[in-house]
């Protein structure tokens, strides 16, 4: 069976653009969670969120933007990154030798794509009541504009698809890359998520599921607290995380600086409520990406928690890291880090797989932000407030669970 | 040509003026045909014109501004 590597990261989130930034944030916990004034028809209201100041002027030319939603944009930054990181041109057609563009496809997830245009159309139609909608309304809005942006972007024309798995859409997306070169059906893949949903029709219905955290007195970037006692829900985020996967004979052959090796997934569904998680099902998809690795728990040295902060998920994914890890799970070190870049939804997945490689690559585990007094229910290694030392880390894993019952699990290993 | 279209033109795709010559074809531009629809729908909407639709949709500056300048009403736009 063939082998994947990873040569190439890139992210733009709440906490910095670029995976230096990223990991630095996350290293020290220094949370891109605010406060943020949004315009409702019936006022503004201060919503907590991990937002990003993102100026696309500098980044694409005008005529393309329009063409263009918020989350093809941030897709299309990380996705850069990531080529360049992976030495590989962002000019269309130029490709190294040996990787042809129509074995290199997309793999993306995303949660809501492109809500902001769909929110802007509605708001044309209802609210300004106009007669017709721009042209573009379409190609802005559909899940796979993102796809084919990035696509287009680096002329990519092998396998592409795009998955919508709600907060495991990107963890499934790169799973389902790392199948698509494994089995041969693609020598690389570009795969990982975006999400830009922070509209106020997408708020509004968060809020109204009663999952959102509430400002903390600590301060508003201090409220997503994952696995703590005073922890009171998620926060919505926006961002992307993009990575190179290829063919590991491949990568090697041009002379590739591989990152760490994507060698572990599997994705379960719990089949049994639409919102609340299932520790079997979760377990399932820990124990079948270890099978699929070929590595035993005692093999993986950290493992980066799906962990919203929400009062039932850190619970649940307690008790199901306890059924796959079993007398080991006391022992193994985890941590959450969404208190620091928040939830990016589709796009988290892809951000958390990259902080756990980056993770494996540094030897320095990323705390759990603000987990100062931990929920007695939540009671493992929960690797609090501050970064931990972790020398010789072999093999990581990262959970994503979806609403939906959703479960994607992803593990990399040492290259 | 008209200096408000022109104008409309430069701002809204985030090109110079100068670049702007007669015979540029809107794909030099950066254009392709929904970006032209988009353009053309922005201008009915600035001008308060309805802009027939196009059996062969204009392909250089010179002929997407004979298609829009006769329509224009005299004076400045209304918005």
């Amino acid at each position: 069976m063939r082998r994947v590597a990873i040569t190439g990261l890139g992210v733009i989130s709440a906490v910095g653009t670029g995976t230096s930034a990223f990991f630095q944030a996350l290293l020290s916990a220094r949370s891109g969670i605010r406060a943020v004034d949004i315009p409702f028809p019936t006022g503004p209201e201060s919503v907590l969120a991990g937002s990003i100041d993102f100026d696309p002027d500098p980044h694409f030319p005008r005529a393309r933007l329009l063409t263009m939603d918020r989350v093809s944009q941030f897709a299309l930054v990380a996705g850069r990154e990531a080529m360049a990181q992976a030495g590989l041109s962002a000019e269309p057609g130029a490709l190294p030798s040996g990787l042809a563009p129509e074995r290199f496809g997309v793999s993306l997830g995303t949660g809501s794509g492109g809500a902001g245009s769909t929110e802007a159309a509605y708001t044309a139609l209802l609210e300004q009541k106009v007669a017709r909608l721009r042209p573009m309304t379409v190609v802005l809005a559909m899940n796979n504009a993102i796809a084919a942006h990035v696509s287009m972007e680096f002329g990519l024309k092998g396998p592409s698809s795009t998955v919508s798995n709600a907060c495991a859409s990107s963890a499934t997306s790169i799973g389902e890359a790392f199948r698509q070169i494994r089995h041969g059906y693609a020598d690389a893949m570009l795969a990982g998520g975006s999400e830009a949903l922070l509209n106020r029709g997408t708020i509004k219905a968060w809020q109204a599921m009663h999952t959102l955290a509430k400002p903390h007195a600590g301060g508003a970037e201090t409220s997503c607290r994952p696995f703590s006692v005073d922890r009171t829900g998620l926060v919505l985020a926006e961002g992307a995380a993009m990575l190179v996967l290829e063919e590991w004979e491949s990568a090697k052959r041009r002379g590739a600086n591989i990152l760490a090796e994507l060698c572990g997934y599997a994705s379960t569904t719990d089949a049994h409520h639409l919102t609340q998680p299932d520790a079997q099902g979760q377990a399932r998809a820990m124990t079948l990406a270890l099978e699929d690795a070929k590595l035993q728990t005692s093999d993986i040295g950290y493992l980066n928690a799906h962990g919203t902060a929400t009062d039932v998920g850190d619970v649940v994914e307690t008790n199901a890291i306890k059924l796959a890890f079993q007398d080991l799970a006391a022992r193994l070190p985890i941590s959450s880090s969404k208190g620091v870049h928040g939830h990016a939804m589709g796009a988290a997945g892809a951000m958390e797989f990259i902080a756990s490689v980056m993770t494996l690559r540094a030897g320095q585990l990323p705390p759990t932000a603000f987990l100062e007094n931990p929920d007695p229910r939540c009671d493992l290694d929960y690797v609090p407030l501050t970064p931990r030392d972790a020398k010789g880390l072999r093999a990581v894993m990262s959970n994503s669970f979806a609403f939906g019952g959703s479960n994607a699990v992803l593990i990399a290993k040492s290259a | 040509m008209n200096s408000d279209l022109i104008n409309l033109f430069a701002e809204t795709f985030g090109i110079s003026e100068e670049k702007l010559l007669p015979d540029a074809t809107l794909e030099s531009l950066g254009l392709d045909s929904l970006a032209v629809i988009e353009f053309l729908f922005q201008i009915e909407d600035q001008f308060g014109i309805q802009i027939p639709d196009q059996a062969n949709p204009p392909r250089t500056l010179a002929e997407m501004v004979q298609l829009i300048e006769p329509l224009l009403p005299s004076g400045k736009p209304a918005a």
